[in-house]
């Protein structure tokens, strides 16, 4: 059986009854989902497999919490289950990677000037050094505000999806992304001073 | 919107654009297996869901209990019999309890 034509609520209770084989099938069948979060948002020292075992085994502890009759579809409470443990996760990463301007290249290092206002407004053409200096920013960044930001920004959600996903209301998320972006640029500009130095 | 947010929206999305193609999204071979395998070898009910599940029954038979009695109370009082001790002590004894 494709693993898009899984019967989810069938398979749900037949997994509520220890069936390995349902077991096997839902893991398989919502593995693309969880494992495309874990890419996102793991910790840098964490493996995606380790990872994505423990959102499935939390997901069998708990799959008694889940009632289908709430409208939720179970891909979205295994999603908001996947970013709540990558989060836990990102909390537990006691030290954030530490950047010098020295680290970047020099695509990378046209970035930062373009972020900081060096350089006039016209942005550098190479999108790959974009995404290695956006990720090296976000990098500093705390797990909460990495979180956001890499939602909102990075993945294009809207705040009410963020806010179902983590579970923080409305305005906690557009207080927590506007002091993401502050820190951003106050990170952007303290790499951007070593140049000079 | 500050220099600073506007700019940085523009970066995310060359950042967007530039995604590489990520490995396969498939489970790997043995995944679901081992996750399963794990899963089962697991003991079958934790220990606070066994206490939630043991307190939240033995909440509902108190309310049973206190709610026989307190009718049973109700229709003696009406009837101006004091109640026998040991249906007292009873009672005295669940509202301790609770």
């Amino acid at each position: 059986m494709p693993p898009d034509a899984l019967d989810v609520p069938a398979c749900l209770e037949r997994v509520r009854q220890q069936d390995a084989e349902a077991a096997r099938a839902l893991v398989e069948h919502l593995h693309p989902l969880v494992i495309k979060i874990v890419r996102t948002h793991r910790p840098r020292r964490t493996a995606e497999e380790d990872l994505a075992q423990d959102i499935f085994l939390k997901m069998f502890t708990r799959i008694h919490q889940y009632q289908g009759r709430d409208g939720v579809p179970f891909e979205h409470w295994i999603a908001r289950l996947a970013v709540t443990t990558c989060l836990d996760a990102l909390r537990a990463e006691k030290r954030r990677p530490e950047w010098r301007w020295a680290d970047l290249g020099d695509a990378e290092r046209e970035w930062l000037e373009f972020f900081t206002g060096e350089t006039p407004a016209a942005a550098p053409g190479d999108g790959f050094a974009a995404r290695e200096m956006v990720e090296k920013l976000i990098s500093l960044l705390s797990s909460d505000d990495r979180l956001v930001i890499t939602l909102l920004d990075l993945q294009e959600k809207t705040v009410a999806e963020i806010s179902q996903l983590t579970g923080w209301s409305i305005s906690l998320v557009k207080v927590r992304a506007f002091r993401a972006r502050r820190k951003l640029r106050g990170h952007a500009l303290k790499l951007q001073q070593e140049s000079g130095q | 919107m500050n220099d600073f947010e506007s700019r940085w929206k523009i970066g995310a999305e060359a950042a967007r654009r530039a995604d590489s193609p990520m490995p396969s999204e498939q489970a790997p071979l043995g995944f679901a297996t081992r996750v399963v395998a794990q899963w089962q070898a697991q003991p079958e009910v934790s220990l606070p869901a066994l206490w939630q599940w043991f307190a939240l029954r033995m909440l509902g038979v108190m309310a049973v209990i206190l709610l026989t009695l307190a009718a049973y109370g109700a229709l003696s009082w009406s009837s101006d019999v004091p109640l026998p001790p040991p249906v007292e002590n009873a009672v005295g004894d669940s509202l301790w309890l609770l």
